[in-house]
């Protein structure tokens, strides 16, 4: 059979990585969320070969460029962002680990950018979970056992991190229904039941037996 | 994508430091010494053929350029990293629109900055420290300079967007092309027409059209898997809001390098008088050339740094810097010697004028007094910045060239006159050496090396 992937973007609250898990569990296939791939770039210590550019990053050499008119000693100052070792080489090295993923089985990747970094992929639902803010605040409360003031904080925080880091690194907006193949709010049916429903979907639309 | 200017990172790990951080640095060191080359020989090609007061208006622009730069740098850091983040996700059409964007914004900015700034001129230049007697040399210069300043936004942006795309030589090639055609222009403008202070405007001028006609054919190559072509420079809100985002805080940091020189001038020309102020454009030469040779030697230690780093050899992490700092003092100890023994010579390039050449000297005498360690804070600033810890490298940047600096320059001259100008810069040196330092030890003592420390906080 094919190899398929599934990207889950999700609310924080919505229960979407429980249901990517439940969706995981049924389809037999392995799930990766923002933390193992956190973690597997970070233990591959950033990998060496990222530094292979090293020698043209953005940047550097823009203040040696800008010498010519600005003749001040500051302009140095303009090399500071030309950071070796940066969020953007961090995102780099997900990408790759996300690739690699993809490329050697079928899988769940649940959160960073992952919709946008398989847009090339060939057989690839791109989902996105959110649910009624009430049900997500519950939700937050329970899960991390905190006040529904300090969930709502939490939440709001968190819509604006994710809805940010998406923007920046992809070319769709975060939870616009046009960067998806799906959208759906997990208040209606729940946990078990919007995982049955995009199961159904996924099986139908990916063609798994 | 070309592979020119790429090197095989393995020797990164495995290859004598020393040797590394010769072939790493050296190409740095000399790009950094034409630029500052260019700056004396066009500082002296106006001190002697046009007069003290020339050097004087030429110092009152600085700010302004800064300014122009500030934009500059906001396009391009913000550009370039977004360019290079959608070339690393092989998503070629992005790239191109956002090069075509970098390309719009900075013809939009480049021409609204002008506007503005040729609406303003005389009001800009008093409140840069102009005087009745400088104000002609620094607005004939400016309003030239001004003319073109799309100009000079694009030869900048463009030298980088050729640089990220993977043509780092080629753009090499069209800053040093830049220079000598500068020069060149000078000697026949300033010398040989005697067109003054306009010469070396319309000098600078020609250059950066020259170079950025060449960018621009660089960029227009159809082989090149992203080139120019029609249809990639609408501009675009998410790429446009990405590029500020980034481009923001060097933005800033610029902005505050032009409060600073707008002090110092102010300063200088409140208690020692136009001339003074032509002295800091001499002083500021000299004393950037070997900051330059210094950020130079930085930027050969940054790739050997971080990939170590990355790689977990922390060891040779530590010799690079060792390393580093040793040839930055050498090299600003040799600065040292050579500006507080041997004022004159240095001087005397730049202009025949005694009083300018007295105030340089004085100036120069109490700058460099600290300079033979400021080597070693400049590579440890650099040095967190090769190992991603980009908030204590903008730390230790700030402090040395605004935190302590501002401060004094708004007390000091106050009771020292011009004296106090510079020696505001000496005490800021000091203390920012000493902050450096402690921020080493700190380093090092806490074992920072074993944690890791890039979270993108999601």
């Amino acid at each position: 059979m094919e190899k398929f992937v599934i990207t889950i973007g999700r609310e924080l609250g919505s229960g979407g990585k429980a249901i990517g898990e439940i969706i995981a569990k049924e389809l037999n296939i392995p799930i990766y969320d923002s933390y193992l791939i956190d973690m597997a770039a970070k233990e591959s210590g950033f990998n060496p070969e990222l530094f292979k550019k090293a020698d043209e990053k953005p940047g550097k050499g823009l203040g040696a460029a800008m010498i010519r008119t600005v003749a001040s000693p500051f302009s140095a100052l303009s090399n500071y962002y030309d950071s070796s070792v940066s969020n953007e080489s961090l995102f780099q090295v997900q990408t790759d680990i996300i690739l690699k993923k993809a490329a050697a089985e079928s899988c769940i990747i649940v959160g960073r950018c992952g919709d946008y970094i398989l847009r090339n992929h060939p057989n690839h639902l791109r989902i996105f979970i959110r649910a009624d803010y009430d049900d997500r605040v519950k939700f937050v409360c329970e899960h991390d056992g905190v006040t529904p003031a300090k969930a709502r904080q939490i939440i709001d925080k968190n819509d604006n991190q994710r809805s940010e880091y998406h923007n920046f690194y992809s070319e769709t907006n975060w939870g616009d229904s046009r960067a998806y193949d799906i959208c759906v709010n997990s208040s209606l049916l729940g946990l078990e039941g919007t995982a049955e429903f995009l199961l159904n979907f996924a099986r139908k639309y990916l063609k798994i037996q | 994508m070309n592979e020119e200017g790429k090197r095989s990172p393995k020797e990164l790990g495995t290859e004598k430091i020393g040797t590394l951080l010769m072939r790493y640095a050296i190409p740095a060191v000399i790009s950094m010494l034409a630029a500052s080359a260019y700056n004396i020989v066009d500082r002296s090609f106006l001190g002697q053929f046009v007069g003290p007061l020339a050097l004087a208006g030429l110092a009152v622009t600085f700010p302004i350029m800064n300014l122009s730069a500030a934009f500059g740098a906001m396009i391009g850091a913000g550009g370039s990293t977004l360019l290079s983040i959608k070339l690393g996700q092989r998503d070629y059409g992005t790239a191109e629109r956002v090069m075509g964007n970098i390309v719009s914004l900075n013809v939009v900015v480049g021409f609204v900055f002008a506007v503005l700034a040729l609406v303003f001129i005389d009001e800009i230049l008093y409140f840069f420290g102009a005087s009745e007697a400088t104000l002609p040399y620094a607005k004939t210069y400016m309003v030239i300079i001004i003319y073109g300043n799309i100009i000079t936004h694009l030869t900048h942006g463009l030298a980088n967007v050729l640089r990220v795309v993977g043509h780092p030589n080629k753009a090499m090639i069209s800053v040093l092309f830049g220079v000598c055609v500068n020069l060149l222009f000078d000697y026949i403008f300033i010398y040989i027409c005697g067109w003054g202070i306009a010469g070396a405007a319309y000098a600078t001028l020609l250059s950066q059209t020259l170079g950025t006609i060449y960018l621009i054919w660089c960029l227009c190559n159809k082989n090149d898997r992203i080139h120019l072509h029609s249809g990639i420079y609408a501009l675009k809100q998410r790429i446009v809001k990405n590029i500020l985002a980034i481009g923001i805080s060097p933005f800033c940091i610029q902005v505050c390098a032009c409060l600073v020189v707008v002090l110092i001038n102010r300063g200088l020309k409140e208690h020692g008088g136009d001339m003074a102020i032509g002295a800091y454009g001499i002083v500021n030469s000299i004393t950037f050339m070997f900051i330059m040779i210094v950020m130079g030697i930085t930027q050969g230690m940054q790739p050997i740094a971080g990939y170590n780093y990355g790689a977990q050899q922390y060891a040779r992490v530590t010799e690079v810097l060792k390393k580093a700092s040793i040839y930055a003092t050498i090299v600003m100890t040799f600065s040292f010697i050579l500006c507080e023994f041997f004022p004159h010579l240095c001087v005397l390039v730049f202009t025949n004028d005694v009083e300018t050449q007295q105030l340089a000297i004085e100036g120069m005498k109490i700058i460099v007094l600290m300079s033979p360690l400021v080597g070693f804070q400049v590579v440890v600033g650099n040095f967190f910045q090769s190992i991603g810890m980009a908030k204590k490298s903008i730390f230790l940047s700030m402090s040395r060239q605004m935190l302590f600096l501002i401060p004094l320059l708004l007390i000091l001259p106050h009771y020292f006159g011009t004296v106090g100008v510079w020696a505001s810069i000496t005490i800021s040196d000091g203390i920012s050496i000493i902050v450096a330092a402690v921020m080493l030890w700190m380093f090092y003592h806490r074992g920072a090396f074993q944690t890791a420390k890039n979270d993108v906080g999601i």
